[in-house]
């Protein structure tokens, strides 16, 4: 038996273990691991900066809590950028959770930024038909929506909600971000990209990353955040502008991220060797 | 440890026994486990009901109906329609129904597909000698390193195209050299798929660890 045998039967609850241990530590020891801010999260942190003030930015949030892990921090870092800048934004959703995680992450951070809901921001709501509600809203917003989704206030009623002042249809638009687990950003591209002159931006998680370079490349989409990872960039960037004064979980999360990948690295390492070393052993064995 | 000790929020606590609860799966199979995964999904299923209503179906077709706006009450017609598929004698009304939508798709797909496609396929059409006088001035890329890119640019996308020749044999050995090329560029991209998808994974852990940590033991 070849004395690598052992990386082929280690029990995966072990492999669990080490991986929490990891986890922990990289979470409560502070390691100062680079973090580079890539071209992609730059350029949407560029998009965002440059938006106008005097129109509505829209923030469209489609993760559940089976993905908040990286999505909530995406969209935490887009508002606090918003409100920073003083632009008043819309939150909408095609998720039915979402619509609510949104709201709540606005609310907790409107306060620090003397937010107040109906004349700086608004949340239109959940929709369950993307393509004919993004279809709607090139038209007409308020026809589309109607009402807030909170107060059920029609959104024509200025007097009531102030941030809709000049809100007619996507042309008013400053910008739009999009955060989502799902393929919902190729309907924006479909429908809306090319009617208005708002750029869009985009906060993917990071298993559907690697496909949106294509978009990225033909200019349909000004930049993105790739996971976790973008949104790190993203708070970097926020901290060297001043928007930020200290870094919060999503830097923090970085080290036990990279921590974790290492620890994958050398087990796929060392259990492809194992299975190696293995098999030419038996190979050994019968030839001798 | 911060001086407060664990969380008293009731919330913080339903949540941290039902993050638990799952994660009991990575020890081995159990029925904790499985009432918790049945409790999100009844849960997640109801909120969508619930959401659905309160959110689409309430401010968007009940309320108008009822306010005097009576011929969205046709809608529901429409809707029902499709239900009648599980008829043998009423199903053909569901092809009403299942056609109105086709013929919605059918029009929106010269949309979808010009808007998505058409700018792509005309960036991909790069120049692969570039000048120094075509770079912008903020950028740090040398005249040569973007026509290399270019060239390998353009080089993939023809090996990838050529993997997918299907409608002929590949006996040209330019062909093959191409396609095979062509298989390894797109394993290239799977691998860096499949990375981000660890990366993903990953994340999604470090906010339940940081949740439990921070939100209820309040560590950290």
């Amino acid at each position: 038996m070849n004395r690598l045998h052992w990386t082929q039967t280690i029990d995966r609850r072990i492999l669990y273990l080490v991986l929490l241990a990891l986890v922990v530590i990289g979470l409560l020891v502070p390691i100062p691991l680079p973090l580079v801010v890539g071209p992609q999260a730059r350029a949407l942190y560029n998009a965002v900066q440059q938006a106008p003030e005097d129109k509505l930015a829209l923030v469209c949030t489609n993760w559940s809590a089976s993905t908040q892990g990286e999505n909530r921090p995406q969209t935490e870092v887009i508002l606090r950028h918003l409100m920073h800048r003083h632009i008043r934004f819309a939150l909408m959703a095609f998720d039915q959770q979402s619509t609510n995680l949104a709201r709540e992450l606005a609310e907790e951070l409107a306060p620090q930024y003397g937010y107040v809901y109906g004349r700086d921001w608004i949340n239109w709501g959940y929709r369950a038909d993307v393509n004919g509600t993004l279809k709607g809203i090139v038209l007409s917003i308020p026809d589309t929506f109607k009402t807030d989704s909170q107060n059920r206030i029609p959104l024509t009623d200025l007097a009531k909600l102030p941030v809709m002042q000049g809100v007619h249809n996507t042309k008013d638009l400053s910008i739009i971000v999009e955060i989502s687990p799902s393929g919902v950003y190729k309907a924006w591209i479909q429908f809306v990209v090319g009617s208005t002159p708002a750029k869009f931006g985009y906060g993917p998680t990071s298993v559907m990353a690697p496909e949106l370079y294509n978009y990225i490349d033909a200019g349909q989409m000004v930049g993105m955040m790739f996971g976790i990872k973008g949104a790190a960039e993203y708070e970097r960037l926020l901290i060297q502008d001043g928007t930020l004064k200290k870094p919060g979980f999503t830097t923090r999360a970085i080290a036990p991220v990279s921590l974790s990948l290492v620890l994958l690295f050398v087990l796929i390492g060392l259990g492809n060797y194992g299975m190696y070393a293995t098999r030419n052993g038996r190979k050994q064995e019968k030839g001798s | 440890m911060n001086p407060q000790g664990w969380s008293t929020t009731p919330g913080i606590w339903i949540g941290a026994i039902g993050t638990l609860a799952l994660f009991s799966l990575l020890y081995r199979e159990n029925r904790v486990y499985r009432l918790f995964e049945h409790l999100f999904i009844g849960l997640a299923a109801g909120y969508l009901i619930k959401a659905t209503w309160s959110e689409t179906l309430k401010p968007q077709w009940w309320d108008p109906m009822v306010g005097g706006q009576w011929p969205w009450m046709f809608a529901l017609g429409v809707g029902l329609m499709f239900y009648t598929i599980y008829s043998r004698k009423y199903n053909w009304m569901s092809r009403v129904a299942i056609g109105i939508l086709l013929g919605f798709a059918a029009g929106q797909i010269f949309q979808q597909t010009a808007n998505e496609y058409l700018p792509q396929i005309r960036t991909s059409f790069k120049p692969l000698i570039v000048h120094q006088a075509d770079i912008k001035a903020a950028s740090q890329v040398t005249a040569f390193g973007q026509s290399l890119s270019n060239f390998v640019f353009v080089l993939v996308i023809l090996c990838v195209l050529s993997y997918f020749f299907f409608s002929f044999e590949q006996k040209n050995k330019v062909v093959q050299a191409s396609s095979r090329t062509g298989r390894l560029m797109m394993m290239f991209a799977f691998g860096a798929m499949f990375g981000a998808t660890v990366m993903a994974r990953m994340a999604l852990l470090i906010d339940r660890v940081w949740f439990l940590m921070h939100d209820w033991l309040r560590i950290g």
